[in-house]
């Protein structure tokens, strides 16, 4: 303990060429740790959102592309045994020419009371009863951005083939929470909804199924390929599988770039640290003089090593914490979530897991020390008479 | 090839240990041929200062190797949910061959840098290093190890297939498995009884101080407890009686208690073995690491049979 406080008095002795380092290497921390937060964070809030989506989910493919689904399957999935509930998915892309932007449109049955639960939590005050007099929608703040911007503020006229427009009156803007998923979407009544995307009466995005005893999920999947052996299934640790490998492929590629730039610095810490002053030599040679061991000097300066990376560590990592999580729309969601559909409007979901926190420290701290390693020897067995001639 | 963020951060300080001591080992190599302590040359100097250098570099690398393995142990339960099959890091490490090589290597080799350490300890207390040669041999053996194992992670990682199905700790270690037999073709109550005998002879030999008793019971201990864990105890810490898995003790759903568990009982082992090894080779006396050994056995044996009392006592009966 007392080298610690020994090394933090000759650290602020010699402020103006720590403080350097410190920046430095607080600001790798920094850009390493927002990576990993982002990444973390927005992980998390997928398997949240993952967490309500049906247990299997059936699509029909036409050459690898995704393809209306026949909705008459449904009753006869039902009659399954094991299966809760299936019901009929829709959803898709429109495109909103005049702004070049897509919009996310989503259908949702009101009248099914699971999915009506869903819609709750986005909007508060929601009453079915005046929501589907007429044709209405709620939409994302994001959204509503973009509509204001074309003096679309109380409806929206969505074009759809063969037909006059389709008048869609704006009923509310969603809670700005669960934005994240849900950033460029309107939603609104599944007819309406497939009248916009053009899908037929009896066609749907996709079918969803809703399997409450998850052992029975392997088994319910044999029986949907004899009734439909062309369509996809997907299960929703598939989907769990999927996302993850997404976003620790994109982490893992950042984080080989990050350390190989990290590398080429190691080198600058290294010739900082074996570089030592005059005076420098001298304060060892009468610290040696005085009756220091080797060791002694190698204690110090790894503890001066110390200090200094777990200092930069702990600032590096405030600062990217507050930095990702109170900041909206920064620059580290866009490397993840892309394009510049519509206006973002995203702030994360603060979110901590010691595992990131693990791999700041390994990819930090532990090459840093390691680079300290031989300057702290070369500096400690300085002849002292030499030293302080 | 498999790939993520830990896999990255795990590889890189595996491979920056694996640097320093391919830069150590020219310090290690010159000391072991041209050490010679009553020369009064420049060259001797030069060479007890290089001891330093290599003794600061194990302190590291053991500190760090010791830190990174429960970060390895998660590392592998977490790449289980990509590989089809896999529900614990079992399916993990059976996904190829090298896989069980590296756990075992990775054991082996804490123990023989622990044992350096101490013997670095006991040789910085005499005046004239007299135990040099036997601590860079060892540490040539570490070097080997080291390297070794470098190669061996870089075959095992690179050669996962995240296709092939592998498979889950109940079809390795489960009733229909027949894969691991129990040894000397005993039964688990046989394994019960040999396990808490060997626990009385450690404890009889600690007080009597037979050494290499102790240290012979310990190793027989360790092989002893893996069976017991997997096929006995595991099963109460799960509540399940199909479920043996020496690895998924390690999980959340359970508490990590397998750090615990694992952690006690190699941690035994190795100042047992450290013990022995370090009292054969130096004048010490070591009596302190067998009792750190015993402690460590009989936290494991407690926390183990504390498992089953109190499955019995909540529900009444045994599994």
């Amino acid at each position: 303990m007392n080298f610690f406080k020994f090394a933090s008095l000759t650290l602020i002795r010699n402020l103006s060429k720590n403080i350097v380092i410190f920046i430095f290497f607080t600001l790798f921390i920094f850009i390493a740790s927002s990576f990993i937060f982002t990444s973390s964070s927005l992980q998390n809030s997928l398997d949240a959102e993952l967490k309500g989506q049906p247990d299997i989910i059936i699509q029909h493919k036409k050459a690898s592309r995704n393809h209306p689904i026949d909705n008459s399957i449904v009753d006869e999935i039902n009659e399954i045994p094991g299966v809760e509930k299936a019901y009929e998915r829709v959803f898709g892309y429109y495109f909103f020419d005049t702004a070049n932007r897509y919009i996310n449109v989503i259908g949702i049955d009101f009248l099914d009371e699971d999915q009506e639960k869903q819609i709750k939590h986005l909007y508060e005050n929601f009453d079915l009863k005046v929501f589907m007099q007429k044709d209405n929608m709620l939409i994302s703040s994001a959204v509503k951005k973009l509509f204001e911007q074309y003096y679309y503020d109380k409806f929206f006229n969505f074009i759809v083939e063969d037909e006059e427009p389709k008048k869609v009156y704006i009923s509310g803007v969603f809670d700005k929470r669960v934005n994240l998923f849900l950033n460029d979407a309107v939603i609104m009544d599944i007819a309406i909804a497939k009248d916009i995307l053009g899908y037929e009466e009896n066609e749907a995005s996709e079918i969803g199924i809703v399997v409450p005893n998850k052992l029975e999920i392997d088994n319910i999947v044999q029986k949907l390929l004899v009734i439909t052996p062309t369509s996809k299934i997907i299960t929703k640790n598939n989907m769990y599988k999927y996302s993850h490998e997404l976003y620790d492929y994109k982490g893992g590629i950042f984080l080989s770039l990050f350390i190989t730039s990290f590398l080429g610095f190691l080198v600058i810490f290294y010739s900082q640290a074996s570089s030592i002053s005059g005076p420098g030599k001298k304060q060892i040679g009468i610290l040696r003089a005085i009756g220091w061991s080797i060791n002694d000097i190698i204690k110090w300066k790894m503890s001066e090593a110390m200090i200094v990376s777990f200092v930069s560590f702990l600032s590096g990592i405030l600062l990217s914490y507050f930095y990702i999580f109170l900041f909206k729309n920064n620059i580290f969601v866009s490397i993840f979530l892309g394009s510049d559909n519509v206006y973002k409007d995203i702030s994360l979901e603060p979110f901590f897991d010691i595992n990131s926190f693990a791999i700041l420290f390994f990819i930090t701290i532990v090459p840093y020390l390691a680079s300290t390693l031989h300057p702290a020897w070369k500096s400690s067995i300085a002849d002292p008479t030499e030293a302080v001639k | 090839m498999i790939f993520s963020k830990s896999l990255v951060a795990f590889l890189f300080v595996e491979g920056t240990i694996g640097l320093l001591f391919i830069f150590s080992f020219y310090f290690a190599y010159m000391i072991l041929t041209r050490w010679n302590f009553n020369s009064p040359s420049k060259l001797q100097y030069t060479l007890e200062k290089r001891d330093y250098f290599v003794s600061l570099i194990l302190y590291f690398a053991l500190t760090s190797k010791v830190i990174l393995l429960p970060f390895f142990i998660n590392l592998l339960n977490s790449l289980s949910e990509k590989l089809p099959g896999a529900m614990c890091a079992a399916g993990v490490v059976s996904a190829n061959e090298y896989g069980q090589i590296l756990l075992i290597l990775k054991v082996v080799i804490i123990f023989v840098s622990g044992t350096w350490l101490i013997l670095n300890a006991k040789d910085k207390l005499e005046v004239n290093l007299p135990y040099i040669k036997s601590r860079y041999y060892l540490y040539l053996a570490l070097f080997f190890l080291i390297i070794l194992e470098l190669f061996v992670e870089y075959l095992y990682f690179t050669n996962i297939s995240t296709e092939e199905v592998v498979l889950c700790c109940s079809a390795i270690y489960g009733a229909n498995s027949g894969g691991l037999t129990l040894p000397l073709g005993l039964d688990i109550v046989g394994i019960l009884y040999l396990f808490y005998a060997t626990w009385v002879l450690l404890f009889l030999t600690y007080i009597k101080k037979y050494w290499f008793i102790n240290t012979a019971a310990n190793i027989m201990y360790l092989v002893l407890s893996f069976y017991a864990l997997t096929y006995f105890f595991s099963t109460y810490v799960y509540e399940l009686p199909t479920h043996k898995c020496p690895y998924c003790l390690f999980q959340k759903e359970y508490h990590y208690i397998g750090y615990l568990l694992w952690g006690s009982l190699i941690g035994g082992s190795f100042y047992a073995i450290a013990g022995l090894v370090v009292s054969k080779l130096t004048r010490f006396k070591t009596d302190y690491l067998y009792r750190n050994s015993l402690v460590l056995d009989t936290i494991f044996i407690l926390v183990c049979t504390l498992y089953v009392v109190a499955y019995y006592l909540k529900n009444g009966v045994f599994l």
